[in-house]
């Protein structure tokens, strides 16, 4: 089904939108939420929670694409869930490994302010916009989507060392840009 | 400062989800990965090895799972759980590792009924040792032969019931010869699997093998 019907469905209160949905993205959303959380259940917990935060939601909103807005509530609830679960180092999926890893070059930056989220989500999309296209894909493959870099690099076609290469210099780069604009790291 | 930033990626444009998502590697880029290559020929053999191994096994159906004596229980229950939709308690009570003692046996899912895959599942378990066949059908919560195909039906002709408290638990199957002519005892027993008789039901099917 298309996503404008599916968005219908949505917009007519029907509760086949939200099976329609799962069918459509049911795998994609416990891809993206698995890859941060690594447990069955906790997935299972967040995907659902996606299905109904996308019915509280649609209608007022009407996304454009309703795979990315799926796609953005499953990953920022299974984070709020593998932030708490780390807080009480229960954490299994790649969160931890991710964290750590964009922690060393950003880890004096403990204090920053980032009150003004808004600003910080325009930076790292100017940040984006100014990459290469291979090395954005490698670092949205990492840092979005939580892949392994054996996953980033199958579907790159790159060998692992260079993915884990490019990953290094995104992360740097990002540092270089996060300080010109002016945060404290 | 690390939250933030991964938080605040999920505003990234979806053009760079997408230009990632649909990201295919070319034929020459994976050809230039040896590590991609070794895999790609490990799985090779793999999937070779599987699918002879499973033809063999399977006898065709892919649902079945044989156990020979040879491989440890362990590794059977997980080989046939990841089949059997992770039923790995269920797989341990139908198919205990008693069973072991038989020359072989196989688990099958199935639904029966008029629903096709909606309809009720049952377990069915083949055990064969030393040419006597045993056959056991398991529906889960249910304690009597509604649902059950046919063939599993105590009232099915030519058949012997095995009464346990009461209930038929069983029947053996008389072999059919010629049209209407029957061996007394063909040695191939059908077993139904209640519910609330789980205790004792282990102990039926073994001595029936014995």
């Amino acid at each position: 089904m298309e996503d404008s019907a599916i968005i219908e469905l949505y917009n007519s209160r029907s509760e086949s939108a939200i099976r329609e949905t799962d069918k459509k993205y049911g795998k994609y959303c416990h891809t993206i939420s698995f890859n941060i959380l690594g447990n069955k259940q906790d997935v299972d917990e967040c995907v659902n929670d996606t299905w109904l935060k996308t019915w509280n939601s649609i209608p007022p909103a009407r996304p454009k694409s309703l795979k990315a807005y799926v796609g953005r509530i499953v990953r920022n609830v299974s984070l709020d869930l593998a932030a708490k679960k780390n807080a009480l180092k229960r954490g299994k999926g790649r969160y931890r490994e991710v964290y750590d890893e964009l922690e060393e070059t950003l880890s004096s930056a403990a204090g920053a302010d980032v009150t003004d989220r808004m600003a910080l989500q325009e930076i790292l999309n100017s940040f984006l916009a100014s990459m290469t296209p291979d090395h954005r894909d490698v670092f949205v493959g990492r840092y979005w989507y939580f892949d392994s870099v054996a996953a980033i690099s199958a579907k790159m076609g790159f060998s692992q060392s260079k993915t884990k290469m490019i990953l290094m210099k995104c992360r740097n780069e990002l540092r270089e840009y996060l300080k010109k604009e002016g945060y404290d790291i | 400062m690390t939250g933030a930033v991964l938080s605040a990626l999920n505003g990234v444009d979806e053009e760079y989800l997408s230009s990632y998502e649909n990201r295919k590697p070319t034929k020459t880029a994976y050809l230039k990965n040896r590590k991609v290559l070794v895999a790609a020929a490990a799985l090779i053999i793999c999937v070779s090895v599987g699918a002879i191994f499973t033809a063999v096994s399977n006898n065709g159906n892919e649902k079945d799972f044989i156990r020979t004596p040879f491989e440890p229980y362990e590794s059977f229950v997980n080989r046939a759980s990841q089949h059997i939709d992770g039923e790995e308690t269920l797989l341990s009570s139908i198919a205990p590792e008693d069973y072991g003692d038989c020359d072989y046996y196989t688990v099958r899912r199935r639904s029966v009924g008029n629903l096709g895959a909606l309809g009720p599942e049952i377990f069915v378990v083949k055990l064969v040792k030393e040419g006597i066949t045993c056959e056991i059908a398991y529906q889960p919560n249910k304690n009597d032969s509604s649902g059950m195909p046919d063939r599993f039906r105590t009232e099915a002709p030519y058949s012997e019931s095995i009464v346990i408290n009461g209930v038929s638990v069983a029947y053996r199957e008389r072999k059919k010869l010629t049209e209407g002519e029957f061996t007394a005892d063909s040695g191939y027993y059908k077993v139904i699997c209640y519910s609330d008789l789980f205790s004792d039901f282990s102990d039926v099917v073994m001595n029936l093998l014995r």
